[in-house]
């Protein structure tokens, strides 16, 4: 379970997180939608301290970091609790597929390496990479990378999957191929936090949606309400801009 | 007078005694040099400030003074400086009080440091930092991050400019004669000496340079070729 209470991040002068509470249940995928540049990246990173926000509580499952006294400690226990895809994969490059993979097992939880290749073999082959194991990112598609980095983020065994527009690298066919193995990692029960822009995957594997815009979360709810009947005039806008004329709401 | 290749047969042993000499120049120089190269590197990276311009300081120095000033330097000026601070200027510690051979090792190693120094800057900076924040998801420590990620593919990176470098001190050495260290050219240009035989001498002792720089060059092809194969980068 994540949650996430009054977050606050400025860069500069520029306030882009202006309190952000939210919550992820057990075995719930949310997927966070709104404009460009409205901090939906900004909250990702902070959920995991990528980025140090100035205000506000991280928690998940018993790890709970306030922002204003957070210690070096307490923020790897927050991350080995959470799993982050990036956008632009950020494998290891001096690294293989499998090395990738085993490589937090055995640095971080520090398990012997046979029992972290045989975890990596098992994730690898939930998405499909079985026979790049020892592949190097370099000779690999974008979408077998993002793969990669999608087993290396599963293998940690996290509470929580963070994805930050894990598709917008691709083309549509590699696109279609990475949706298709985060659909299969949803089916297991991980929760999932998406920002993403592919709004029909979000309106398909999510439990909820939620809308974000300069910093506040505007509205949330499932799905079908977001998309159907929003509540906000600002939501409603949102959406019926995604759709072409023909397909008004 | 004609070329006489007599004269370099009855020398080349002599001359070939000192490779050891120049090996030894050369070697241990870029050895500690990327030693030091690494920790002023790192040190650098992480911008501390006073630390930082310090090291700035000692980069610009051994950069910019050429090789040959270096080592009258250390060879005569460190004595000579020594005397003032310490007897008030009496002419206490002669040349002779520092060897020639330690003075030229010392300016070679802090020379090298300051090159690899920044070449190695240059590699850490040229691999791409969000590694780093993809370890830090996993919970990786920066410590760990930097030992296992970004620091060996700096490695790799910085490697072909290494092996320059290597090279181009290899040649550099040639200049510590001028303190009357016994390294090839010094052999060599004593035997020109006693017996005026300045063309073969140099031909000598250029074509050992040659044999040593081209043998070096295949191991160093070698290593960079393995190095980046580890890497996945198609050579
Ligand atoms: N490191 C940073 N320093 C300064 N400003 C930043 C930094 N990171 C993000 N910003 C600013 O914060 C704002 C929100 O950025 P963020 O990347 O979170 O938006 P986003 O919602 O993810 O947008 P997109 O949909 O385009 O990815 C932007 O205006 C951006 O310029
Ligand atoms: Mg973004």
């Amino acid at each position: 379970m994540l949650k996430v209470e009054n977050l606050h991040k400025t860069f500069g002068e520029r306030e882009i997180l202006r309190g952000i509470s939210l919550c992820v249940g057990d075995g719930e995928i949310a997927a966070i939608i709104g404009p460009s540049g409205t901090g939906k990246t900004t909250l990702l990173r902070c959920v995991n301290f990528l980025e140090h926000a100035e205000k506000g509580t991280v928690t998940i499952d018993d790890v709970s970091v306030n922002a204003e006294k957070a210690g070096r400690k307490q923020i790897l226990q927050l991350c080995r609790l959470s799993g982050m895809v990036f956008q632009n994969y950020n494998l290891f490059r001096n690294k293989t597929v499998l090395e990738n993979v085993t490589e937090g097992l055995l640095v971080v939880k520090k398990l012997p390496r046979a029992e972290a290749a045989e975890i990596a073999r098992a994730e690898l082959e939930k998405v499909g990479l079985s026979e790049f194991e020892g592949s190097y990112p370099s000779q690999l598609s974008g979408g077998q990378q993002q793969r990669a980095a999608i087993a290396r983020a599963i293998a940690m065994g996290p509470s929580i999957l963070l994805l930050d527009e894990p598709t917008s690298a691709l083309d549509p066919e590699l696109s279609k191929e990475v949706l298709g193995t985060i659909r299969k990692v949803a089916e297991e029960g991980i929760s999932m936090l998406i920002v993403t822009h592919e709004i029909d995957f979000a309106k398909e594997i999510s439990h909820r949606i939620i809308f974000m815009e300069n910093g506040v979360i505007v509205e949330q709810g499932p799905p079908k309400e977001i998309f159907l009947n929003p509540r906000q005039e600002r939501t409603r806008q949102f959406i019926q801009k995604l759709y072409p004329a023909d397909y008004q709401i | 007078m004609e070329f006489q290749f007599s004269f370099i047969r009855e020398t080349l042993p002599a001359v070939a005694a000192a490779i050891p000499m120049t090996l030894l120049l050369t070697l241990l120089p870029v050895a500690l040099g990327a030693v030091i190269g690494f920790f002023l590197a790192l040190l650098r990276i992480r911008r501390t400030p006073v630390l930082y311009q310090l090291i700035g300081l000692y980069l610009s120095f051994f950069r910019s003074v050429p090789l040959l000033l270096l080592l009258f330097c250390s060879y005569y000026g460190i004595p000579k400086l020594l005397n003032y601070a310490l007897y008030g200027g009496e002419r206490v510690l002669g040349v002779t009080s520092i060897s020639s051979l330690w003075a030229a090792l010392s300016v070679l190693t802090l020379y090298a440091g300051a090159y690899i120094t920044e070449l190695i800057r240059g590699a850490l900076s040229s691999v791409d930092i969000r590694q780093m924040e993809a370890a830090h998801s996993i919970g990786m420590t920066k410590r760990d991050s930097y030992l296992r990620i970004i620091i060996p593919q700096a490695i790799v990176v910085a490697l072909p400019n290494y092996f320059n470098f290597v090279l181009s001190t290899l040649k550099g050495t040639s200049v510590v004669f001028a303190i009357s260290v016994m390294d090839m050219m010094a052999v060599a240009k004593l035997a020109a000496e006693d017996g005026y035989r300045f063309i073969e001498a140099y031909v000598l002792v250029g074509a050992l340079y040659i044999l040593i720089g081209f043998a070096g060059e295949k191991i160093f092809r070698g290593i960079e070729r393995s190095a980046q194969r580890h890497m996945g980068i198609e050579v």
